[in-house]
């Protein structure tokens, strides 16, 4: 079992065909014609229709390569229309007596060289041996499967729906004289972005490598951090006409079989025309979706996969986005990053706490300012609410409008600068600068204090290491500033508690949000609010990982100082040396 | 039908937030008004007087660990009676929940919201413990574990910030005026431990029925010493006189502190703590109404009777009382102690009995079971 996952990365192909319907293929043929006309309209008709009649054949025939080479290569054109992108070549070979043939690939998908290199000139002329031999055309189709086509990855198929896969996903088809079978060679080469650096996740001391939008390449990444053969990568295919390749990552063993069959059941459950990125898939497979929290973790990092899978966690790939999606997830885990193990325990510590602050500083704090502003001015010292009143004084707004409008400029400059260029992205950063921060001070519209509490819950929510947090504590935020204009710091206290109240209903796959601090797990609180040494992290999570698989190192492994030698050696020296 | 479970700590957490939140509250005044200088007495013996009360409920439950006071009082008494009497404990829970209510509600309106009218005060409230009991018992229990560390910190720190202003003197002369005041003064908060009547719906619902007796004597041990440094803090910033006449003395003692220039007035340390404590102790208190009333009316769930049973509750903490005058007055040890004595001793002892003269009845069937019971 486990060398099979070794050696083939990424085995889709067996898996699509066992968890896609198999109604599914029909009528995915059946309306490939039909998208030309109306590409959005047919979409979910189409889902819709599978159901209504599983057995509907392909307008042309049936849904399998026939044993006639002119009605393969004219269901393959009636399908694909009239795409310009498909390129069809009709050749024959050189050998006495000569086999028709057709190499069909998409251009921009397959890498032309291999294909004219690798696949058409072997086919066109066969070695001499080949010749010599005169192969019947019966035979010429295993000839060429065995020793002409010089592709690494080569298959038969004589279903219709699997060549129209195959053909999007870059390989190149085959088709030869009377077969009612095709072969499929791995000729994919399309251009990609590469590995780079990763753009959400930046750390100063860590790997600097990021996930792309090429699943295949994520794994690959995955498998050459995690090489144990314990490191299943099962995969999927999610969207009728996307046809999208998921990949589901975990540590066989380490993840518990529950989590696995509640993944597997809520991807399956999935049928939609498109998924486009990984946000498609975590909306239709999360367990609050009312919920403004993130109940699925996020990232491109592909240290961080790795060392969540070590957690028993799953990692759900999507091919076409650097992201990939981790479940389930507990709210801490957004205040981490993966610096936090890369530095020492201290600063990994400290730099926790700083995150909480900044956490609590980005969802009350504008509303605290309001509420003590306005209801509970007897709260700051006298000389702070002295001077706070002498800078009201020419504001024309109440306190709650103030904030209110503030935030919402803060909220047009950041959506602005956040689409634009870099270049100009900085004009208009300077132009927020000046005009909001100076101007409007001057001009009376706004108070120096409102500025300052703003940009403080500004920068504190740029603290948020993971972005969907940050946003969902942008929207609660103003909530409690509608709270605090009309209950004061008792409207925080309703608006806190009732956040809290459902921090604690929710569910990620099952498992409680907010673990470990309600429940209170107490072998887990090792790696909230501080992050304790590693030597010292004996035990995985509990909760998520099967109770057999919990221990992650040996005992006492806290490094000390040689025993005997170390300090009689120092001593020695520095006897010597006076 | 599906059981909700908290752990013991969790039970643990409610009744140390519960009883905390009371004492912190409106105990001090009450004990200084009667004993003077002498509360922390006070609150020493009502640690004991208490530790019956919390006995008597809490091994009575644990003669039914999988039943609720609505089911077993029914077993033992017969359907009607039981249910009367259970209703009994009912009216108890609603009592408590809405004198609470009230109580805060007077806190918020006199020392911070004082132009906000009171049903918006209190019905804001109200719907926060809707949405809690909402929830279930299990979102209240985590929300217990959340809250407990920061209330606990948010009481010690309005405990020791005052430190700097203490003149021990104020607790002089012990035992002035004898034995008599304090103990008469103590009958108050032994009253009060009747929110520990919330034991005969929540023990089945706890993992471990066996722990619940133990978690809730623990929870009123820490609440008692908690009580005891409130008492002995308040007289000493405060003195014994203007104690008595304050009506939230702990809030009055933390106005008068001022550590420096900028560490001052920050009487927000109590309102949060006792805000996040009221939260839990309405829940809990709707929590275990309508609970019981959904059991007395066969119910499988208890959802139905949240809404109405929160608006009485919301009724009678505003119609209840007239201004905080009235809770003072009700809390008189001469007025609440036989009120709340009779309705949770009453109840408590007749299921006693009727569960001895059940054990006998029993035991002379069964012997064998007697034993092993």
């Amino acid at each position: 079992m486990f060398w099979k996952g070794f050696l083939r990365i990424f085995p889709f192909k067996r898996k699509a065909k066992q968890s896609s319907e198999p109604e599914a293929g029909n009528s995915r043929t059946e309306n490939a014609p039909r998208q030309e006309e109306s590409p959005l309209g047919t979409a979910l008709p189409a889902i819709e229709h599978e159901k209504a009649s599983p057995g509907t054949s392909f307008p042309g025939g049936t849904a399998e390569l026939e044993a006639d080479l002119a009605v393969n290569i004219a269901k393959i054109q009636l399908a694909y229309g009239k795409s310009s992108d498909l390129v069809m070549r009709e050749l024959k070979t050189a050998t006495t007596p000569s086999v028709k043939l057709a190499v069909i690939f998409i251009d921009g998908l397959v890498s032309d060289r291999t294909v004219a290199e690798n696949i058409i000139a072997p086919l066109l002329k066969p070695s001499e041996e080949i010749v010599s031999e005169k192969v019947p055309p019966i035979t010429f189709f295993e000839t060429a499967e065995k020793s002409l086509l010089q592709a690494g990855e080569v298959s038969v198929t004589s279903s219709l729906e699997e060549v129209f896969d195959e053909l999007s996903s870059g390989k190149t088809v085959v088709l030869i004289g009377e077969e009612n079978r095709a072969l499929l060679a791995g000729t994919q080469g399309w251009k990609e972005r590469g590995v780079e650096e990763p753009a959400t996740e930046a750390v100063v001391r860590g790997p600097r490598d990021s996930f792309d939008e090429n699943l295949r390449n994520n794994t690959a990444l995955l498998r050459l951090r995690l090489k144990s053969p314990r490191l299943h990568i099962e995969g999927f295919q999610i969207g009728v006409l996307t046809k999208t390749k998921v990949a589901l990552a975990y540590l066989q063993g380490v993840a518990s079989d529950k989590l696995l069959a509640e993944v597997k059941q809520r991807l399956e459950r999935i049928k939609v025309d498109g998924i486009l990125e990984s946000g498609y898939l975590e909306e239709f497979i999360e367990d609050e979706p009312l919920s403004p929290f993130p109940q699925l973790l996020r990232t491109e990092r592909p240290d961080r996969v790795t060392a969540c899978l070590l957690e028993g966690k799953v990692a759900i790939f999507t091919d076409g986005t650097p992201f990939v999606l981790l479940v389930p997830a507990f709210l801490p885990e957004f205040l981490t990053t993966p610096e936090d193990y890369y530095e020492r325990f201290f600063i990994g510590s400290f730099v926790r706490f700083i995150r909480y602050a900044a956490f609590a500083i980005s969802l009350v704090l504008p509303s605290l300012y309001v509420a003590i502003v306005t209801f509970h001015q007897e709260m700051l010292p006298t000389p702070l609410i002295l001077s706070i009143a002498s800078q009201r004084e020419g504001v024309p707004f109440p306190t709650f409008v103030e904030a209110l409008l503030l935030e919402l400029v803060f909220e047009i400059l950041r959506e602005a600068g956040l689409r634009l260029p870099r270049i100009i992205g900085q004009a208009i950063s300077i132009v927020g600068v000046i005009i909001v921060g100076q101007a409007a001070v001057e001009a009376g519209l706004f108070s120096q204090f409102m500025l300052i509490v703003v940009s403080l819950t500004a920068i504190a929510s740029f603290a948020t290491p993971v972005f969907s947090l940050a946003i969902t504590l942008r929207l609660l935020r103003f909530a409690l500033l509608f709270l605090a204009s009309a209950l004061g710091v008792f409207g925080i206290l309703i608006g806190v508690y009732i956040i809290l109240l459902h921090l604690v209903s929710l569910r990620s796959f099952g498992f409680p949000y907010l673990k470990p601090l309600g429940p209170v797990i107490a072998s887990d609180l090792k790696d909230t609010f501080v992050r304790i040494p590693l030597w010292a992290m004996r035990t995985r999570p509990r909760l998520i990982v099967p109770p057999r698989d919990t221990i992650r190192q040996v005992e006492s492994l806290k490094p000390e100082p040689p025993i005997d030698t170390g300090k009689r050696i120092t001593d020695k020296r520095g006897d010597e040396e006076t | 039908m599906f059981q909700e479970k908290i752990a013991s700590r969790q039970l643990f957490n409610i009744f140390f937030i519960m009883r905390t939140t009371i004492v912190i509250s409106i105990l001090p005044v009450l004990t200084v008004a009667q004993a003077r200088q002498d509360a922390w007495l006070v609150a020493i013996i009502t640690f004991f007087t208490s530790a019956v009360f919390v006995y008597l409920i809490g091994r009575l439950a644990l003669n039914f660990p999988d039943k609720n006071i609505v089911q077993y009082s029914r077993e033992l008494l017969g359907n009607w009676p039981g249910g009367l009497l259970s209703l009994l404990f009912l009216g108890l829970f609603l009592l408590m929940g809405a004198t609470d209510l009230r109580i805060y509600g007077e806190v918020l309106r006199t020392i911070f919201l004082p132009e906000t009218p009171l049903v918006v005060i209190l019905g804001s409230m109200v719907i926060v413990a809707i949405m809690v009991v909402y929830a279930g018992l299990e979102p209240l229990g985590r929300m217990t574990d959340l809250i407990f560390p920061v209330f606990t910190l948010a009481v010690l720190f309005t405990l020791f910030f005052p430190i700097v202003e203490t003149d021990f003197g104020n607790l002089l002369p012990v035992l002035y005026g004898g034995w008599r005041p304090v103990l008469f003064a103590s009958l108050t908060p032994t009253a009060i431990a009747v929110q520990y009547a919330n034991l005969a719906i929540l023990v089945p619902s706890v993992v471990e029925p066996r722990e619940t007796l133990r978690a809730a004597l623990n929870s009123l041990l820490w609440a008692s010493i908690i009580l005891v440094l409130a008492a002995v803090i308040v007289i000493a910033v405060l003195g014994a006189d203007e104690g008595a006449h304050a009506f939230f003395p702990v809030f009055k003692m933390v106005r008068a502190v001022r550590i420096s220039e900028f560490l001052e007035r920050f009487e927000f340390f109590p309102t949060f703590a006792w805000g996040l404590g009221l939260f839990i102790t309405l829940a809990v208190n709707l929590y275990s109404l309508s609970k019981g009333l959904s059991q007395l009316c066969s119910f499988k769930d208890h959802r139905p009777f949240l809404l109405p049973l929160a608006v009485i509750l919301g009724t009678l903490a505003l119609q209840g009382y007239n201004d905080s005058l009235e809770i003072r007055n009700f809390f008189q040890p001469q007025i609440i102690a036989p009120a709340l004595f009779f309705v949770f001793l009453f109840p408590v002892i007749v299921l006693w009995i009727a569960y001895f003269l059940k054990r006998r009845k029993n035991s002379v069937a069964l012997p064998e079971d007697e034993r092993r019971g």
